[in-house]
């Protein structure tokens, strides 16, 4: 499907059982119903979403806020419960596992957040952010334990002074750098990446996406990576699924959806990326504007 | 303090003229310069867009326009004019009749720039009633149409409402609105739709340039997103470290920039095309202002730089009458810009 999947040493054959297979994932938010109150408010934030990830490969999950993404990630991985749904995680239907088993589960299957600022302890130098999921998941010595934090310290691009700061002596790129070290250190298979660079620049966007282009590569990880933009999302994904409103709207391979979107909204999310230069301009409704592209229909919901 | 309206703010139509801007901040490090010497000139009818990383002063410049800086911040050299009036001259009343009236401004969250505790409708008359001293039922009249100016839908109904009742988008349209009311030339724009979804940041933008060109007003654009430069705008100016590197008119600067910090962001563009190839990126980061180096700032994270030529202060070079380049070897450069 894609050159780069093939190039790299995948750690299975391709029609190894898939690193993630969800089936009717729903969850509902709202008071349940009580003696007082029925139905008041309820909202489906994720409706019978139906994924699927291969070994070694990127499904890429765009939509607007609110459309439930997020939601989806932090489900597959049963951080929060869903209502309704199977969920094949590396082969283990996870809905039936016990809290102990869920936490080594997660060795296996970790999570980087948007917000690397937030999602590190402000007062623990970075050394022991990254060491301490092998603590929770145990198994080293204190010495290992930090062997392996170097070592992962040095792979995502960072120096040995690194080890000894505190978050706040860092840039935003340099603690995603950090966040996926994190992620990493327990050698997962599979990471649910929530828009891991929409809070940083431009010219470090770009560094990072690389980064987990690489080590994808390297070895065999197999991403969700959910995002707003789907120029990242180009770059990364083999194949992308489009949310809007709790509901799958349309899953393919990535080239496929790019070049013929067969849904509406997806056309509609195409075309609201900007051009690359002011020769390409992509907007409608622009005076002395020399794009053209279809854009009718956005600027009916305009007016 | 007493020439309130000068001069007639110079040969053309210049809404804002920053001339050799510099402001200093006080920090654990004492004085320390953020913006260095900025020129930057925003003429009716044109959209100038502000470019850099974070860090590298575009919102300070923007803050300095608008007389917003932060007690711990001074212009210590050059001026900032807006209408022909230079800021730094105005007492805090003759600049609240810039604020507002000659220049305002719209911000990354638009939802937290409004109160909660009002009716969107009263927090746009507030400005009418306040700078024109408008009774609350002339200036509410004129909301309706403000709101239909911005598009917002059912405007009558809407400006009763709160604002948790508007989704970010529809706040930012109150936030235009509420711009725009009082007739200002110019509008600084400080990433407008960072915070907003693609599809709401398209429609935005759209508006933006719409009302631009039906007022005929200039648009200070702060953005780091290169794309929606390349959508809006007519000139742009890129910040490097407090200072401008590069300006020239937009489409020259995508296709031939002469600076290597503009081309290495032009090269980290996100390109909606092709996966697989390795994005360009710039590596390092921005030094903090305390320790801007001397010499060309850009220098360190410079894949073309030379011992010889880039150790020494580097001036803005003209490459052409409306571009110029911060760069030591702006003559035997040939650098990459985009290709269509």
């Amino acid at each position: 499907m894609n050159s780069r999947t093939s190039n790299g040493p995948t750690p299975e054959p391709r029609e190894a059982a898939p690193t993630l297979s969800v089936r009717g994932l729903t969850k509902v938010y709202g008071p349940r119903a009580t003696m007082l109150r029925r139905n008041a408010h309820r909202l489906t934030a994720v409706d019978a979403v139906d994924l699927d990830i291969a070994p070694g490969t990127t499904l890429g999950l765009v939509g607007e806020s609110g459309a439930g993404k997020s939601t989806v990630g932090r489900l597959v991985l049963r951080l929060i419960e869903p209502d309704a749904g199977k969920i094949d995680l590396l082969g283990t239907d996870i809905a039936g596992l016990s809290r102990g088993e869920l936490r080594r589960m997660r060795a296996k299957a970790t999570m980087i957040f948007q917000d690397p600022y937030t999602s590190l302890d402000p007062r623990m130098p970075i050394k022991d952010s990254v060491v301490e999921p092998l603590l929770v998941h145990g198994g080293h010595s204190r010495s290992e334990r930090y062997e392996k934090a170097l070592a992962m310290v040095r792979r995502v691009g960072l120096g040995d002074a690194h080890m000894e700061r505190f978050p706040y002596e860092m840039s935003g790129g340099q603690l995603q750098r950090v966040a996926i070290a994190r992620a990493l250190i327990t050698d997962p298979s599979f990471i649910v990446c929530d828009e891991p660079v929409a809070a940083l620049d431009v010219s470090t966007q770009a560094q990072v996406i690389n980064l987990l282009n690489d080590l994808q590569q390297e070895r065999g990880i197999s991403y969700l990576f959910i995002s707003h933009d789907l120029r990242l999302v180009r770059l990364i994904a083999d194949e992308v699924a489009v949310m809007r409103h709790g509901k799958l709207l349309e899953k393919g391979d990535a080239v496929r959806v790019f070049e013929e979107p067969e849904h509406e909204y997806t056309r509609e999310l195409l075309a609201a990326i900007p051009g690359r230069s002011p020769r390409s301009r992509r907007f409608g409704g622009l005076a002395g504007c020399d794009g053209e592209t279809g854009t009718a229909d956005l600027r009916q919901e305009v007016a | 303090m007493t020439a309130l309206i000068a001069d007639t703010a110079g040969t053309d139509d210049a809404v804002m003229r920053a001339r050799d801007l510099t402001v200093e901040v006080s920090t654990e490090h004492g004085w320390v310069t953020i913006v260095d010497g900025v020129n930057l000139t925003v003429r009716r009818n044109e959209i100038v867009g502000l470019v850099g990383e974070s860090g590298s002063g575009k919102t300070v410049t923007s803050l300095s326009v608008m007389g917003l800086l932060p007690r711990n911040a001074r212009i210590t050299r050059g001026s900032v004019e807006v209408m022909g009036r230079t800021i730094s001259t105005l007492t805090e009343r003759q600049l609240t009749e810039v604020r507002g009236v000659q220049a305002a401004m719209i911000f990354q969250e638009p939802r937290r720039c409004l109160n909660p505790a009002f009716t969107v409708g009263d927090q746009v008359a507030e400005s009418l009633r306040r700078h024109r001293g408008w009774s609350r039922k002339r200036a509410l009249q004129r909301t309706v149409e403000l709101f239909e100016l911005v598009e917002i839908p059912q405007a009558a109904r809407r400006v009763k409402q709160y604002p948790h009742e508007f989704s970010g988008g529809m706040c930012q349209r109150v936030m235009l609105a509420m711009a725009l009311a009082c007739d200002p030339m110019l509008l600084i724009a400080d990433e407008p739709t960072t915070a907003l979804d693609v599809t709401v940041q398209r429609q935005v933008l759209e508006l933006i340039r719409r009302l631009q060109a039906q007022l005929g007003i200039g648009v200070l654009l702060i953005t780091h997103d290169l794309g929606v430069v390349a959508e809006m705008c007519d000139r742009v100016s890129v910040m490097y470290a407090g200072q401008v590197v590069e300006e020239a008119d937009a489409d020259t600067l995508f296709h031939e920039p002469k600076h290597p910090y503009t081309s290495g962001l032009l090269q980290s563009m996100l390109e909606p095309t092709q996966r697989g190839r390795p994005l360009g990126y710039i590596s390092g980061l921005v030094p903090p202002p305390h320790l801007f180096p001397a010499t060309c700032r850009f220098q360190e994270r410079c894949s073309y730089a030379v011992d010889s030529a880039c150790r020494t202060t580097v001036e803005l070079h003209q490459v052409s009458p409306a571009h110029s380049s911060r760069c030591a070897r702006i003559d035997d450069l040939k650098l990459p810009g985009v290709t269509d």
